[in-house]
This record gives C-alpha cells, structure tokens and sequence, in this order.
C-alpha cells in the first residue's frame, strides 16, 4: 500500500509520539509532584477566593447596602459578574457538542478543558444571582417545590425563574457530558498507577470502564445523543439570559436583537477566555505538542467572527435606536456613547469590536504573546459590555428626577476578584487531579494529517 | 386631630370641620408625631442642673424669683390661645411680670405697619380665595409666611380652572427660588434692594404719591410697570411681601389700601393673641446686658441659638438672677438657665387656640405625659398659687364667656361639642380693624433712604422642613426633601447658575461666606431663580443643643440678621464667597434638573385652556394597543388616584403624612446621598427655560399601580401581583429581593431595604403604624394605597351595612393635602369624585406610550399668563 500524506492538513499529533507516550505526555502530572509554579498559582487563587468568601459572608450578614446599587440601579456589577461568567461559560460545550457534530476533531485536545472552564464559569456564574439577592437564604423559592404554603407557585412569566432553569439545566448537561467523557482517561489513569488508594478512588470515578468495544459503542452513541442535547443549551442559555433584558421596559435593554447578539458574545468571550488559559496551560503543563499553534489560530478565527457580530450588533442597536423614533431608546444610546459612562462604552467598542480585527492577519493569530495579549483584550471588553447594557440603561430610564450615578464599593470589587479566585482554585485543582486533555479522543486523531498505511476516511 | 392606637398617637390628621384647614396639614404637624416620642426630652425638673420633684421645684422657684430684684420677665413666642394669654396677663398682674414675645424669624415688620396705620398690632390675614391677582415680594405664602395651611387651600381653590370666580393669578418677585415662586404664573428674581425700589414705584404708581418715584434700570422699571398696571387691572387683589422693614410694610398697606383690598382679601383683626415684637425683645437683651433684669422665664423660645446675637444674649442672660426655661428637650437656652421646667409636648397638653375667620380651635391631650413634663402654664399657676389644673382653668375661662345661643343652650353641651369637633366660631373675640387711610409718604423717603452693604448680599430664608430650627431633632423633616433644591438633611449656600459659572463652583463645592461679623462654610448649591450677588442660607440650622439627630447639623444662619431700622432685617448683610476646595456632596433626592424635553409634566396656558379645555393634554406619541383589557379590573371596586398638578405647590407634606403613616424608614444623610431615599412617595421637580428665571413644575410620584404592572411579570417567585380591585401589591414575606421589579419599574417607584434599618428606639418605635409591618432588610417596597385605609373603610361600611361612599376612604397623602391635590376612590362607582376627575379633558397619565396602563392620573397645569410679559 502506498503511504499517504495530506497536502491540506497539518498534524494534531507530533508523529514521533506513541500511544503510551502520550499517555504519559498528560496523566504523568497527576503522578508527580505538583510544580512551584502550580503550588504558586494555587496558592495565590485560593487567597483570592477565601478573600472573596470573607467578603460575601460579610455581605450577607450586613445587606446588600454593602453594595454601590441604589433605588435607581438596582443591578449593576452584580448581574454584570453573572453574565460575564455565563457567557464564558459558552465556550466549552460549542467546542465539545458543536464542534463534535461539525467533526471539527482539532478540538479534541482541548474540549476537556475548555468543558471544565464552562463547568467552573457556571459556577461562579451561579454565584450571583444567589447573593445578590436581599435575603439570600429564601432562594428555594424560586424553585417550584411542593409547598405547604398555599398555592404558592413560582411566577413562569419571569425571566429570572426562565434563568434559574436555564442555567440549571445548562450546568447539568454540560457536567454530565464532561464527566462522561472522562470516564476512558479516569480508568486510563487507574490502570496507569501504583498506589492502591489511587486505583480505589480512579476505580470507582471510572465506573468500571473496561474498554470493551460494547463500552466504546455505548460511550460513542452517549457521546452523540448528549452533544445533541447541549447544542440547543449553548444557543439557549444565554437567549433566555437576554430576555432578563430583552423582555424588561427599560431603554436600552428593551432589544429583540438581544438573543443572536447575547449568544455571539458570548462565544466570543467564552474563546477569548479558553484562549487565555490554554496559552497559559500549554507552557505551564508542557503540552504545547497538542495544544498547538493550530489549534490557538483556529479559534481566533471564531473570535473575528464572534467579534465582528457583536460589532454588527452594537451598529444594529444604534441604527434601530434612530430608526424606532423612540425619544427614550434615542436617549438610552446616545448617552451610552457620550453619557457620563461614556469610558465604559469606547472601552468595550475598542476591546470588542477593534482588538479582534488584528486576527485578520495570520502572523499575528500565530504569535502567542500577541494573541494572549488580544484575549485579555476580548475578557475585558465583554465584561464592559455586560456593565454598558445593564448600568448605563438603569441610570437614566424614563423620568430624569430619578436618573443617578453608580460606583462599586470594595466589596463588589472584592466579590469580582473571589469569583476569580473560585475559578482558578476550581482549574488549578482539575489539572492536578484529573486528565486536562482527553488522552483517549486525541489518541484518535494521532493520525490526522500524517502518514497513513492507507487512506483513511475523514470527514474534514 | 390625633390618630391613636393602642394607646399611643400614631399620626396627626387634619380636621375636616375647621374652616381655614378644611383638614389640610403641613410637613410639620405630620412630622410632630416623632417629637412627641423624642426620647431627647427631659425627664424631670431641673434646678442648677440636678432632678427635682415638682414640688420641690415650685418652692425653690417661687423663692428665687421673688428674691430678685429688677425686671421679671416671660419671654413667649407668639400666644394665640386665649385662655393662655388670660393666663399671662393675671400673672403678669400678679407677679409683677413684664411679657415680652420674641419670633426668630418675626413679621414685626407687618404688626407695626398695621398698629401705625390702623392702630391695632396684628399680622395681616390673607383671604387669598377672594384674590383675583396675588402679587407677592418674596413672601412665601404656600410655605413659611402667615398661617400657610389655610393660605394654600385658598390658594388652591382658585387655581382650579373650573372654579366660577375664574382661575387667580400669580406674580411672585423673590431673590432666591421659594416654594411658593415656584408655584407663580409670573416670577421674577430680583435682589432685595431692586425688589424695594420697585415696591416703591408701584406705591407711587396706586397711591399716586409721585414723590416717591424712583428712577430704576429699564427692566425693574418694567417690572413695576407690569405689577401696577396688573394691580390696578384686577378687580380684586392683594399685595404681600415679606420685608420685615417696618417701612417697607407701610408702603405695602397704603397700595393694599389704594386699591381696596382691606376687608376684602386682607382683613387685620384684634384678638387677645400676642405677637412678636422684635424692639421689646431687643430692649430686653439690652436691660440684661446692663443688669437689669433679675427673672426671666423663656416659653416657646430658644434666643441662645436664634437671636441675630446669640454672644449678646448669652452675656446678658448669665447677668439674670434666676432664668426658667420650660424647653421639652434641652436647648441651647435651657443650658443657661437655672429652673428647667420642661413643658408638655402639644399632645400632651390642653390649650385653645385663635385661628383665623372667627374660629377657635382646641387642644386636648392624647396620651398621659410620658417623661415627667407639666404644661408651663401650670408651672406659672402654681408660681401664682393657683389651685387646679390648667384644664380646670381653661374650662372655667370659657364657661364665664359662656351665653347660651342657638343650640347651645347648656355649657356643658357646649364643651362637649367644641371637643369633639375641635373647632368653634367665636367671632366675638376676633374684632376687625377700622380701615382709615394709611401715609406711607415718610415710609417711602426712609425706604429710599436704606444703606446697602457692598458686596454679595447674604440673605436668609426658612426652609419648609425645618423652617426657624424649633424641630431640628426631627429626622423625618430633616429626610424630606427641599420642595426646590432636593436636598435633605444640611443646610447650604445657595448660589445662582450664573454666579457660579463665572467663579467655576459646583454644587457641593464647600465655600465660605463671610461678612465681617460672621462666617459660615458650607456646601454650595447652585439653584436656577437665584438672583446673581445674592447668596441664600436657610436658618434652623447648626444646633449647638438639639438632640441625637439635629445637634451639630448644618451651620447656624442667624447670625446674618441684623438689627436695623426698628426691627429685625433678614436680608441685610452684604460680604463676599471664597471657595474653600474642599468637596461635600449634597445628599439630593434628585439631581436632574429638567425634564430634558420629555412628555411628563403637561402644561398649558388659561388662554389656551379657555378654547380647548384639553389644551396642552396631547400625547407626543402614541402607540397601538394590541393587548386585551383585563375584564377582572373592570368590575368592583377599581381604585384609583387623580392628581391636579395645577392646584399641587410641592410643599411635600404628603411625603411626611406617608412616611408617619406606613411606618417608611428615615436612612440618614450618607444613604441618601448614596440615592437610598425611602420615600414612597416623592414631588419630582422639573426647571425649564432660563436659568435666572426659570419655571417649575412639581409632580407627586409614587406607585403608579399599572394594570399592566411591568414590575409584576418579572419577579421570579410572585412577590408582586396584582388584587382585583386593581392594586399592586407587594408581598413581603415573599420577597426574596431581586431587585428586578424595581429595575423594570419605568417611574423609579419601588424602594429597596438595603440594610435592616433603625427602629429601635424605645419612644420612637411607639410612633410606627400598626397597621403597616416594618419591613425587614432584602425585601422591596412601595406605595400600597394605603391598603390598610380601604380595609379599614370597607370594614367600617360592612359594620354599618351600607355600600361605600367616596370619602370613606382617604389615603394618608390626600388626607394631609393642604389643598385637596390628591383624589383617591372607586373608578367604578360614577357618581365619585375621582370618576369624575378621569373624564375631566384635562387627565392624563405619565408614559401612557408604554401602554402600563397606571391607575394613578395627572391634570394638566394651567398657568394664567399674561399677554404681555417683562
């Protein structure tokens, strides 16, 4: 047989690697010893989140007053923090089930990842809502529970109680289906180590994996039905976000053009932060070999396309706001631009709609300085943007007696910086316990791109 | 009339049966409930400072003041009540006493005016429903000049559009922005002095004494053309001003009386009642000063804070033998004195009390003493050795004056009916003046005559809240927003939008104002209608001796009155402003000054109206309805608010009548200026036009209770719905506090408990409604209709088994209303006011374009304009 080499693509796997070699490549560091620069990186997140925990202990034992918010802004950095999370929270099940159904198989070194990024966004997405309520510890409410209260039922025509379900829902779906496709690397990781007590913990978390080719089948048909399931969530989670806005009254947030454009964002920043880590995680954890340059080019692909929607969106808005003749909707705009947030606005126009528009060129998509640097670039952006749309449409809504202005106290600050320490904690804990890259979906692309005995029939 | 509950007065309410109230209030009778509770209030008599018993107190008393020699004197506020001033007079007999009535912001100006011109010393009263043309020179008639309940009712009834006598007008010149100018058709700022001189012009123009003509810049000369010439035209008119130059007042009393207005819109009458007298007063600090004066007793007055000259005052009291004070709680007079016999609070105490038309009205105590006070006047009768209570004293009084009449034919039926109505006519005691003719040719000379000072001119005004300091422990006043600046809790130097471009301060930039012989600094607030080298501060400020919540607030501003010409001169210091750099930021309830073009407060003009009586009442947009009617909000009882925004001042008693009567929160000054304000109800006020001269509109704002309430579908677990006699409810105990309702809510109505707010004080927690829960932190809340008020009505129709009548019911703000602005009741039920009112051309409702449907309706303003302008 002739050998066969493609002209189009590139390797996802350096072709000197054997199977056990990269194995070894990603599960050796569950095995060692954790690094300085782990212990490190730990150490500073857990300080942050034990921070951000002192903080929201002292917000809840006090109230909200601790906050900067008052009766004409009612939800500021708060809601801000969840949809930023949230929206970060999009990339990892688009890479995993999206991407799975498009047979994008780059993606297979670094949906594992990105998924557990999603997970922990979720998280601290999650956070939010529950403690910027005033009495935090009524939040079973908002579930439908059987009750003994009367009728006493949730309100289905709200959008919060859409978002409690949404984002439940969301968090399940995307759990479930990492946690299934751990399931070969765990008994991986199982077969791999000495220590009796790690095999009984790998042994019981792989639910006695075997390796069958009857296991692979239900695996791959499980794989299959659950990224089915979480397509419609990525597109679904943050439209029903958007209707919180989109359905309100307000100016400014009331916006059919909410749902496409929340969802672009959201993938926009959901790659930005993907990119982010991964440029960090490759150095750190050595696996520059499998998370490559490709991979990092490719999704700068998606961010110029994410960012150019959401450009084509805040035009939308803008044009929409002129063309209703809404004296109000006219208002809400302008001020955003030339308000007294108008910082705010140009910040998120300049990170938002012009850093991406340096990826149009190829060299600098392949220069990972340059890249990090956008991504940090993209983080910020959208987490203006969420502050633009919520804080500068409450500030001057209809009647100007109430107009106001609004500031962050230290412990919303505080509150933002433990998020980011939960979530580091949360990532820096995963790649010390668990497999970071899917070592059994990347050991099926090793040959990808490379010599083949014969021609093999992939659907590109 | 007071509202009491288990026990305890909740809430002051007006009394419907007077005739000069008609049931309307003000801020500071609603606020009084808090003083009543102030737990500041002395427990016990004092002598040199340590408790004694009263008995004790009396023999001590009596000793000391009959061991001194020189000048006895009681120094009083102004006495109205009858029996108090028979009182006075047996002990001035009997003691030897010397009554001396002291006002810290006095009209002696007018008192003198009237003795000299018709020989009786008495204010004027305004019967301003009588008045087709109301020109004022600063005097604030809707807020801190005169009896201002009675004035604002008459007032209002004339600003109806639809009343036959036609609507009045308005001309208000002034030098800084008042409540009352900002009510006016006209309104112009001039200084103090320009004000004078175009006073004089327009005395020589009604009274014809050419000799008194002033020659005036082209547009004050206008200004007193278009005054004269609107005077003259009028069929029936009234001047005022409130320049306490004596002067300046005769002038005023010859126009008055030029044009006929005595008897007709002005009456002076003769009672028993005794007023400020700024000279006997100042004499008094002089005869101390020179040890003279062995006994001075202070009722009812603080000079050691108010009196323009409080280091003159306070050497000259240390140099009195015995000095009595009957002050509630300690005060900055009571410190100095050595008998402290703290008075009964007016809920506590019996007294009668001159009103204006022939009425009287009376006192009777709602609740026990609750601190160990006695009413002064029993303090003076047993100083006198007289035996019995004051009631007793009071009751024999009325029953020597007692002649059977009509239905009352027995006294005791008498008693029992003017107590349970609280108000009797008795025009026996009033007497009318005679009204002979008044030269006011000397005053005019003397007028023209006045010094000015160089520099900016420092004047002095009362706010509506706090008005002379008397109530400076009152946070409910002190959390009430200024009808004009929106600001709470400070005093500030308010500076006009023109002087202050030109020295680059912002509003709460600290600067100083200082006039040689004294200082203060300040935050500034820089307020259209300011005149330009006028610069405002509100006295009642800077207590050096209040109590927990008003020591130490603001600074004091009675130092820049002056002494001059005979009586006190509020307007009289001149210095200059230096800025200090410093920054204090106004805790304002709101800070937008215009309604940036928006469709919010309609207005017209009475020319207009007169063509169209929807004039003005057209919606900029209009928006399809695809939505279907709620048909549950169309059967029952569907209630509803309408607010005449023509007949409203934006005097803001309803804000203080809510806040007493759903036990809303004061915050303080640090939450508010974080924006936190927890009014359910709010007046927006709107500026427009030129800077120097702008109009005002007011609002009253509160929950709009939408029938489409945008605040309802959103709340995730139903903590606001919507009952089926059209209320949106707000449901505490479910609330979780997402903050969400209050977001979407497109009036800014719904207030959040940011944190678990203050009611723990033992006196003042006795004050809370309870019918109304106090609402714990993370919960939202709003105005509810005073849903306990419909249950309450209903209930009492169900008990009396009959249907519900319009007026059954009444909100607090309606209730309080000094000029009936605010009409609630059943939409459904046709023969009801508020029916009426919706059909009227002139209601409409804010933001109707976002079809919310609000159950709470506006009128159009009608502003009787003339054709011809300054």
């Amino acid at each position: 047989m002739a050998e066969h080499v493609s002209k189009l693509r590139q390797p996802l796997v350096p072709e000197d690697r054997t199977y056990k070699q990269m194995s070894e490549d990603v599960l050796d560091t569950l095995e060692r010893k954790p690094t300085k620069a782990w212990l490190a990186g730990f150490s500073i997140s857990v300080l942050f989140l034990t921070i951000g925990l002192i903080v929201i202990g002292y917000q809840i034992a006090t109230g909200i007053g601790v906050w900067g918010l008052n009766k004409t802004i009612g939800w500021s950095w708060d809601i801000t923090n969840f949809v930023f999370w949230v929206g970060i929270g999009h990339a990892g099940t688009l890479i995993s089930a999206i991407l799975l159904i498009f047979r994008q198989r780059w993606r297979t070194a670094i949906n594992r990842a990105a998924e557990a990024m999603t997970i922990f966004a979720v998280a601290c997405a999650g956070l939010f809502p529950l403690i910027h309520m005033g009495r935090p510890w009524l939040a079973y409410f908002v579930f439908p529970y059987p009750n003994t209260l009367g009728p006493l039922w949730v309100n289905f025509k709200s959008p919060l109680l859409w978002d409690v379900f949404a984002i439940s829902t969301y968090l399940t779906v995307s759990l479930v289906f990492w946690y299934m496709g751990l399931l070969p690397d765990l008994a991986t990781v199982r077969d791999r180590t000495k220590s009796k007590f790690r095999k009984a913990i790998y042994g019981a978390l792989s639910f006695g994996w075997n390796g069958s080719t009857r296991t692979w089948h239900h695996f791959e048909v499980l794989s299959l039905i659950l990224a089915g399931l979480a397509t419609p969530l990525v597109l679904s989670v943050h439209t029903i976000v958007s209707f919180d806005f989109a359905t309100s009254v307000i100016p400014g947030w009331h916006t059919t053009i909410f749902p496409p454009y929340f969802v672009a964002g959201a993938i926009f920043s959901g790659f930005g932060m993907v990119l982010t880590l991964l440029i960090i995680t490759r150095k750190v954890m050595n696996w520059e070999n499998y998370i490559t340059v490709g991979h990092v080019e490719a999704m700068c692909k998606v961010i110029i396309l994410t960012g150019t929607m959401v450009g084509l969106a805040y035009g939308t808005e803008f044009f929409i706001a002129w063309y209703s003749g809404n004296p109000y909707e006219r208002y809400a705009f302008v001020n955003r631009a030339f308000g007294p947030y108008w910082w705010a606005y140009w910040t998120m126009i300049s990170c938002n709609v012009i850093s991406p528009q340096f990826f149009w060129f190829k060299k600098l998509r392949r220069n990972m300085t340059f890249v990090f640097i956008i991504t940090i670039f993209v983080n910020i952006g959208m987490w203006f943007e969420r502050f633009v749309i919520i804080t500068t449409s409450l500030h001057r809504d209809f009647l100007p007696s109430s107009w106001a202005m609004y500031s962050p106290t230290w412990v919303e600050i505080w509150t933002f910086i433990g998020t980011f320490g939960l979530f580091f904690t949360l990532f820096f804990l995963f790649i010390r316990l668990l497999p970071g890259i899917a070592v059994a979906e990347v050991k099926s692309v090793k040959r990808y791109g490379q010599k083949n005995e014969e021609p093999v029939n992939v659907i590109a | 009339m007071i509202k009491v509950r288990e026990g305890r007065p909740i809430k002051a309410e007006g009394n419907k049966l007077s005739v000069a109230t008609e049931g309307g209030t003000d801020a500071q009778i609603q606020a009084s409930i808090l003083d009543l509770y102030d737990s500041n209030r002395l427990r016990s008599a004092f002598v040199d400072g340590k408790a004694v018993e009263w008995e004790d107190f009396d023999k001590k008393l009596k000793s000391a003041v009959e061991a001194q020699e020189g000048r006895k004197v009681l120094v009083t506020s102004e006495v109205t009540s009858p029996s108090e001033m028979k009182l006075i007079s047996e002990f001035k007999d009997s003691m030897g006493f010397d009554h001396v009535v002291f006002e810290p912001v006095s009209r002696y100006g007018i008192h003198k005016s009237n003795e000299k011109a018709f020989g009786v010393f008495a204010p004027n009263t305004y019967l301003l429903e009588e008045a087709d043309t109301i020109v004022s020179f600063g005097a604030d008639f809707l807020g801190t000049f005169g009896n201002n309940v009675q004035q604002s009712k008459d007032y209002s009834k004339r600003r109806q559009p639809t009343n036959p006598k036609g609507l009045n007008k308005h001309i208000h010149v002034e030098a800084l922005m008042s409540l009352t100018g900002s009510n006016a058709d006209h309104r112009y700022t001039r200084s103090v002095k320009s004000q004078r001189e175009v006073l004089t012009n327009v005395y020589a123009a009604i009274a014809g004494d050419s000799s008194a003509k002033t020659k005036l810049s082209e547009a004050d000369q206008k200004l007193a053309n278009f005054v004269a010439k609107e005077l003259k035209s009028a069929k029936s008119s009234v001047l005022m001003s409130d320049d306490n130059n004596v002067d300046v007042q005769m002038m005023v009393a010859a126009i008055n009386k030029a044009l006929g207005n005595y008897g007709k819109t002005i009456k002076v009458v003769k009672t028993d009642a005794a007023y400020a007298n700024d000279e006997q007063f100042n004499a008094l600090v002089e005869d101390m000063n020179a040890g003279k004066v062995g006994v001075a007793m202070f009722l009812g007055t603080n000079p050691a804070y108010n009196f323009h000259a409080p280091k003159t005052f306070v050497e000259g009291v240390k140099k009195v033998g015995t000095r009595v004070s009957f002050a509630l709680a300690a005060d900055e007079t009571s410190t100095l004195c050595n008998f402290v016999a703290p008075n009964n609070h007016a809920y506590e105490s019996w007294t009668d009390n001159m009103g204006v038309e022939g009425e009287v009205s009376f006192t009777q105590p709602v609740i026990q003493p609750l601190f160990g006070s006695r009413m002064a006047t029993e303090t003076l009768m047993a100083l006198m050795d007289k035996e019995g209570s004051f009631h007793d004293y009071m009751v024999s009084n009325w029953k020597k004056s007692f002649k059977p009449s009509g239905e009352n034919t027995v006294f005791a039926n008498f008693w029992n009916k003017v107590l349970h109505d609280g108000v009797v006519q008795v025009s026996s005691m009033f007497n009318e003046a005679s009204y002979g003719s008044v030269n006011a040719s000397s005053a005019a000379k003397s007028v023209k005559a006045i010094k000015y000072g160089e520099g900016l001119n420092v004047v002095t005004y009362q706010k509506f809240a706090i008005q002379d300091g008397d109530m400076a422990n009152n946070p409910l006043l002190h959390e009430m927003p200024d009808p004009i600046t929106k600001a709470t809790w400070d005093n500030y130097i308010m500076v006009s939008p023109s002087f202050a471009k030109a020295n680059s301060i912002k509003s709460g930039d600290v600067v100083k104002v200082d006039t040689g012989a004294y200082n203060v600094t300040l935050p500034a607030a820089v307020i259209p209608g300011v005149e330009a080298n006028t610069v405002a501060v509100a006295v009642g400020y800077g207590r050096t001796q209040s109590g927990k919540v008003g020591t130490g607030m603001g600074a004091n501003a009675f130092p820049f009155v002056t002494f001059a010409n005979g009586s006190f001169d509020y307007n009289s210091s001149f210095g200059k402003l230096s800025k200090t750099g410093a920054h204090r930021g106004l805790a304002l309830s709101q800070t937008s000054m215009s309604m940036h073009g928006r469709d919010i407060v309609r207005e017209t003009t009475l020319e207009k109206f007169e063509s169209d009586k929807g004039a003005g009442n057209k919606p900029k947009m209009k928006l399809p309805q695809i939505y279907p009617v709620h048909h549950q909000l169309q059967e029952g009882h569907q209630w509803a608010m309408a607010i005449d925004l023509n007949t409203c001042t934006g005097c803001s008693t309803c804000v203080i009548a809510c806040n007493t009567e759903n036990n809303v929160p004061v915050v303080g000054r640090t939450e508010v200026h974080r924006r936190r304000d927890m009014h359910w109800m709010r007046i927006d006020r709107y500026f427009a036009g030129d800077e120097q001269e702008p109009e005002t509109v007011h609002m009253p704002m509160l929950c709009q209770h939408c029938e489409n309430a945008p605040c309802e579908n959103v709340c995730p677990v139903l903590a606001t719905v919507h009952s089926s006699d059209g209320i949106n409810q707000q449901v505490y105990n479910r609330c979780i506090g997402t903050r969400y309702c209050a977001n979407n809510c497109p009036y800014k109505v719904r207030r959040f408990n940011w944190f678990n707010y203050d009611h723990s004080d033992e006196y003042a927690r006795l004050a809370l409604n309870p019918d109304v829960s106090v609402r714990s932190r993370g919960v939202m809340e709003k105005c509810s209709f005073c849903m306990q008020r419909i249950q309450e009505g209903k209930l009492k129709a169900k008990r009396e088994r009959r249907e519900l009548q319009p007026g059954d019911i009444e909100t607090a703000c309606q209730q309080s209303c000094p000029t009936n602005a605010i009409v609630f009741g059943d939409m459904n039920d046709k023969n009801s006011p508020i029916a009426k009112m919706l059909e009227n051309p002139r209601t409409y409702t804010v933001l109707e374009e976002l079809n919310v449907k609000p159950r709470v309706n506006y009128m159009v303003k009608v502003r009787n304009k003339s054709k011809e302008e300054v």
